[in-house]
């Protein structure tokens, strides 16, 4: 099984600096957080989806299709029962729900499946080795990005050692399906020891190999990548700050998108 | 505070911090053992059992290994965004917060930075400490949750502290398991990794860590006391962030 | 021809141990040799190679005497950084050696680090990734590579150093017969590179690679000198812990004259000599429990797996019968896993049937399947969890729900067939992983199943702990148990087995008595296998023998042909 999202398509996007992606991916984090209202977060959802459609990420959003649904209706039940508005549309009890916390659960909904298809499209179009190359070269000091890295590397493996565990503790009865809360628990044990021995045996190993290839933490290195900023990425950063400029204007200056005043 | 950067000069640590950040994410990803707690709400994330014990054996990498276990899990659920940075600020807490509170949260406080088995202290101190942190990270991510629009602080709060609590109290079994090969096997414990010199000592240990216990006690329970929430939540993640310095 | 490693009066004392690990060695390793280390595990080999970069003493601290020169330049004063440049180094374990997420920045990851400039780095990749033969592979996951793969990507990686010394520490004994004649076949190419490869390794046929062979024992270094002079030396070998070449035992005790280390050597030696008289070998007897009931049994056994939709079994048609000790044989990938794991119901047939007692395995529980059939993993730490040994072996009774006085009695029973009596207070961790081994199949015994089924037991165990292990298996036969091993040791196969199947693509390329199975070469060679040297000599004359002793026995039985031969006989010769 492959656990990554990257997804090898060659688009322009997936040719972009990696570093570029980065700042991209927050500045389309930033304009998310203009509007609260569904109408103008849902113009924004659309134009990630279409930068999604250019990247050709939609089968990673299929992946994760139950994470998305439940997060948007989390959300959206959620919120109108929290955030206070000023005009009642229902009540019963003490339980409150107005137009504005309505809309403003929608639109939350909107945002979070935003936030979502975003990093998904920055996961989709970058390759491990490019994020934690972007990372070091927007000032992430080396040993911070190798530990980073390192541990993307070994993920797969543990979850295989993991994996095997589950099957050998099964096969001497073990049965993880069934019990009551506590006991399940307890059966949570005889799989989180033997993956954590079976991970810490490898400490002393890896930091060997590590010091016999010459790493040294405090020496300088050079870098075998080098990506370049392109004129595209120039274009790409201007275009994305452009639109986070308009929609600030429009928000603040204009005070459109606004369902629910005083929340971001 | 100082061991948090210190650590970074030291193999063993960075190669430390890396595999406890890939049993973490790993764990995530293999281990869907569901256990609800709110059925179709939340479940526990069996996962959690491990940052309490991260910290208490490898300290500062413990405390990055969480975080960036944190991050992992999110780069691989897709779950990547703005309260991605929250959750690693929250899950760093989660592994630094035992390890420094272990020896100056006064009077519950070890003398020694080991798991003691046999002694009452360690018993007290691993209870309070594994809900304090855990109380900590909750209020510190769900305030900046809540004002992404995600989830209301009144309900993440709760979610996550009791999540991490709990799961942190079923860590001690491992923690016991594994202690003895870890420290003297394997010779990783960290106090004996790490240089002397390069660990420090803390500004002023104590009130850091009453700093902190009160501030999440606060940001956990303010609201149902009156205090204005999410407002009170922001102070006090300010202030667990001074008493992390202080630590 | 200059010195590249010099040992004066080397003594090292980990710190957390009493007893030193390395007793005063002395020696010298010259350029452009290959010296190939042996010795039992706990010998101190790892650690000599260790001091070779300064692992040992500034990464391992501990108590360290007299002076490692390696080049000239003292170990112990420099940085193991900066003698990364001079000494390169090679674990078993490749899962740890590789740091990054793609196979060419693996290569640059050592040239990185000693700052060395875009161009010449990327030279360096090509060279030696075309030099392990991992070219076409530049842009993959370390984690989609196959073991052998894995470990030529390892093995690159640290040549992409241009190191003057390459230290190899066992690279192949984690790999299939297929990956170690990769990683080996690299070995013969770096001798004509010029420096100097120290190779770790078990097996007496690694031994006959190499210009010069150390033998070591309880940290002290007994014996160095050619292979032709140190392998036949068996007394020696064997105080040693290792498996001596059987060609060399059979001449030996034979008083054959010659003490020939490979099969070619010793069938030229015996038609020279005209030792012995080659004969068709007798259709061998069948299958020793041939009338007894199935315990297992397949039937047009398919299995896809999900994820990769990959048809790992492709119709697997087989019955194993109560009493039997079977091999399971075949490459990496073959599907062996698979089909085994299938025997205890961990995995249920696409299509096909699965049936234990005549039952499909989907009717059973999984508690009823525990009981029936048990299955020892490869890597005992991915079961171990428990405090002590006696929680560890009692598991399995306790998740079946066994009165605790049972439990208490199975679990004496079953340390006692394993050997660990008395061992039911330890910690389980701290046990070697020979006696870590035992304690996973002792912990499946004690539920007292009737099939036990092993992958891969002898992986990482030096001689004696192995011929430990299978002797117990052996007993445990006897006493009735079915046994099934999965393996890749053509020797355990040979003289434990009864019967071998070999599979090759998720198929059964040989089903037989292992007499019969490993006969026939030229199947074999189809799934990348080859018989051990003394199962060829036996194949070519013909007996049944597949250990030194039997082959003894039969060939003392028969009359004497060294004074009746024919000198006109055609006698077919080893090509």
């Amino acid at each position: 099984m492959n656990i990554f999202l990257y997804l090898d398509k060659g688009t322009w996007i997936h040719h972009l600096d990696p570093r570029t992606k980065m700042i991209g991916t927050l500045i389309l984090f930033l304009i998310c957080l203009c509007f609260n209202h569904p109408l103008y977060m849902g113009g924004i959802s659309l134009g990630v989806m279409a930068i999604a459609l250019s990247a050709r990420a939609l089968f990673n959003f299929w992946r994760v299709r139950y994470i998305l649904i439940l997060l948007i209706t989390f959300s959206t039940v959620m919120w109108p029962f929290f955030a206070e508005g000023t005009t009642p549309l229902w009540s019963w009890g003490s339980l409150r729900i107005s137009e504005e916390s309505l809309l403003y659960g929608i639109a939350m909904g909107l945002r979070l499946a935003t936030f979502v298809a975003t990093g998904i499209i920055l996961l989709s179009t970058t390759r491990n080795e490019e994020l934690t190359n972007g990372l070091i070269r927007l000032g992430l000091p080396y040993p911070v990005a190798f530990a980073l890295s390192t541990a993307l590397r070994l993920v797969p493996t543990f979850a295989g050692a993991a994996a095997t565990i589950v099957q050998a503790q099964i096969s001497r009865g073990l049965d993880l399906e069934s019990g009551s809360l506590i006991s399940r628990i307890g059966k949570f044990i005889p799989q989180a020891v033997p993956l954590f021995v079976y991970a810490i045996r490898h400490t002393n190993l890896l930091a060997m190999a590590l010091e016999s290839k010459g790493f040294d933490p405090e020496s300088p290195r050079t870098l075998y990548y080098e990506p370049r900023m392109r004129k595209i990425d120039y274009l790409t950063l201007i275009l994305l700050s452009g639109v986070l400029v308009i929609s600030t204007y429009m928000r603040l200056g204009l005070g459109l998108g606004i369902a629910m005043p005083g929340r971001m | 505070m100082k061991a948090v950067f210190t650590m970074w000069r030291n193999t063993r640590m960075i190669i430390l911090a890396s595999v406890c950040a890939a049993i973490y994410g790993a764990a995530l990803i293999a281990f869907k053992t569901a256990i609800p707690l709110i059925p179709g709400i939340t479940e526990v994330r069996v996962a959690n059992i491990f940052p309490m014990v991260f910290s208490l054996l490898f300290g500062p990498a413990g405390a990055w290994g969480t975080a960036f276990g944190n991050l992992i899990g999110d780069i691989f659920g897709g779950t990547l965004g703005p309260a991605s940075a929250a959750g690693f600020v929250g899950n760093f807490l989660l592994g630094y917060l035992p390890y420094a509170m272990w020896t100056t949260f006064v009077p519950f406080a070890e003398r020694s930075r080991e798991w003691n088995v046999g002694s009452w202290r360690s018993w007290i101190n691993y209870i309070l400490i594994s809900f304090l942190s855990s109380a900590s990270c909750a209020v510190v991510i769900s305030v900046v949750v809540d004002a992404l629009g995600i989830v209301p602080y009144a309900v993440l709060t709760k979610i996550i502290t009791l999540n991490d609590t709990f799961a942190s109290w079923i860590g001690v079994i491992l923690l016991t398991s594994v202690f003895g090969i870890t420290k003297e096997q394997l010779g990783l414990f960290w106090p004996e990794v790490m240089e002397e010199r390069d660990v420090g000592h803390p500004l002023a240990g104590t009130i850091g860590a009453w700093l902190v216990a009160l501030s999440a006690v606060t940001g956990l329970f303010g609201g149902t006391i009156g205090l204005p929430m999410p407002t009170t939540g922001w102070v006090c993640s300010l202030a667990i962030m001074v008493g992390c310095l202080l630590l | 021809m200059g010195v590249a490693v010099t040992f004066e009066d080397l003594s090292f004392t980990y710190r957390q141990n009493n007893r030193p690990s390395l007793r005063n060695i002395q020696g010298q390793m010259e350029e452009a040799r290959t010296v190939v280390l042996m010795g039992h595990s706990g010998a101190g080999k790892s650690t000599l190679c260790c001091t070779l970069n300064g692992l040992v003493p500034r990464f391992f601290r501990g108590q360290y005497e007299g002076r490692v020169l390696v080049k000239g330049e003292e170990v112990a004063r420099r940085k193991v950084a900066e003698m990364s440049r001079i000494v390169g180094l090679v674990l078993q374990d490749f899962e740890a050696q590789l740091f990054s997420t793609n196979v060419e920045l693996e290569m640059a990851f050592g040239p990185e680090n000693h700052c060395l400039p875009r161009p010449e780095i990327e030279h360096r990749i090509h060279r030696y990734l075309s030099f392990v033969g991992l070219e076409r592979m530049r842009q993959r996951e370390p984690a989609t590579l196959s073991g052998g793969q894995k470990q030529r990507l390892a093995i690159g990686s640290v040549l992409a150093l241009e190191p003057k010394v390459l230290v190899m520490d066992e690279p192949t004994t984690d790999l299939d017969p297929q990956g170690r004649e990769e990683v080996l076949s690299i070995a013969d190419d770096l001798r004509e590179e010029g420096g100097l490869l120290l190779l770790v390794d078990h097996e007496p046929e690694t031994g006959l690679r190499a210009d010069q062979v150390w033998l070591m024992r309880d940290g002290q270094v007994v014996a160095q000198g050619t292979p032709a002079e140190i392998l036949v030396n068996l007394s020696l070998l064997k105080s040693c812990g290792i498996k001596p070449p059987p060609t060399v035992e059979l001449f030996e005790e034979m008083g054959w004259p010659g003490r020939p280390l490979t099969a070619e050597k010793a069938t030229s030696l015996i038609i020279e000599q005209n030792l012995a008289r080659p004969r068709k070998l007798k259709a061998p007897a069948s299958l020793p429990n041939a009338g007894g009931p199935p315990v297992l049994m397949a039937e047009g056994l398919r299995y896809v797996y999900p994820t990769y939709q990959i048809e790992a079994l492709q119709g697997i048609d087989l019955s194993i019968r109560e009493g039997e000790f079977l091999a399971i044989l075949g490459q990496n990938g073959s599907g062996k896993t698979t089909l085994a794991k299938h025997f205890n119901g961990l995995l249920k047939p696409t299509s096909g049937r699965m049936l234990i007692h005549g039952r499909p395995s989907t009717d059973y529980s999984r508690r009823e399947l525990a009981k029936r059939v048990g299955y020892v993993f490869q890597n005992p730490d991915h079961q171990i969890f428990a405090r002590t040994v006696k929680e560890e072996v009692g598991f399995g009774l306790k998740v079946l729900g066994e009165h605790p006085k049972m439990i208490e009695k199975r679990v004496a029973e079953a340390l006692e067939v394993v050997g660990l009596q008395g061992y039911e207070g330890k910690v389980p961790f701290t046990l070697t992983k020979g006696e870590r081994q035992r304690v996973a199949v002792a912990s499946v015994l004690a539920v007292q199943p009737e099939v036990i089924v092993l992958d891969e037991p002898t992986t990482g165990l030096d001689y004696a702990q192995q011929r430990n292990m299978m002797e117990m298996l052996r007993r445990l036969n006897r006493s009735g148990h079915t046994v099934i091993v999965i393996t890749h040791s053509m020797w355990v196969a040979a003289e434990y087995g009864t019967r071998a199947i070999v599979l090759k693509d998720g198929n059964i390329l040989l089903d037989g008595p292992t007499r019969v199975v490993f006969s026939d070469e030229a199947q074999l060679a189809r799934a990348s296998l080859h018989p051990p040297s003394l199962v060829r000599l036996s194949n070519w004359l013909g007996t049944q023998a597949m250990t030194v002793q039997k082959m003894v026995e039969e060939l003392r039985e028969i009359p004497n042909p060294n004074n009746r031969i024919n000198p006109n006989c055609q006698c077919p010769t080893s090509s």
